[in-house]
């Protein structure tokens, strides 16, 4: 099974989606670029340095963007 | 408004925008942007929104799991606010 890893775009979509908003202001929203794309990288660098399997991977996606706080609080 | 100047820089001819534009326009690092003359012979940049490259996959499991969990997401929601 191949696994698909969210790149930036996604991260941003999932975002706007998650927070019912249009993808360009989840752009705005976005804080700190390089803790995104830190965090995007996780789950592939546990996956090939750790043989993390797929809950694992996951897991450390979630810890990245959770500890990491990328996106600002919600401004509503 | 701000002054900026032409420059020539190997073959090509470069402005480089000041920061507050770059700021009220909120552009980032390979942001496209469209340039033209307009009818009164202005230069017009204009910011090109892009739609993210998402696979059909990831964004339907985008989709599916705001869908799904949309109540725990207004509740934590409703905790940012507080």
């Amino acid at each position: 099974m191949e696994i698909e890893y969210p790149d930036r775009d996604a991260a941003l979509a999932a975002y706007a989606e998650a927070m019912e908003i249009p993808f360009e202001q989840a752009r705005d929203a976005l804080l700190k670029d390089d803790q995104l794309e830190s965090a995007l990288a996780r789950p592939r660098n546990a996956a090939a340095y750790e043989s993390a399997d797929l809950a694992r991977q996951a897991a450390t996606l979630f810890w990245g963007m959770t500890s990491d706080h990328p996106f600002q609080p919600s401004p509503l | 408004m701000t002054l900026v100047r032409v420059r020539r820089q190997g073959n090509s001819t470069v402005v480089t925008l000041a920061q507050e534009i770059v700021d009220q326009a909120k552009l980032n690092d390979g942001d496209l942007i469209e340039e033209r003359i307009d009818s009164k012979g202005r230069i017009v940049l204009e910011a090109v929104t892009t739609q993210p490259r998402i696979s059909p996959k990831m964004a339907k499991a985008i989709k599916t799991a705001a869908r799904d969990k949309r109540l725990v997401l207004n509740r934590l929601a409703e905790h940012d606010r507080k």
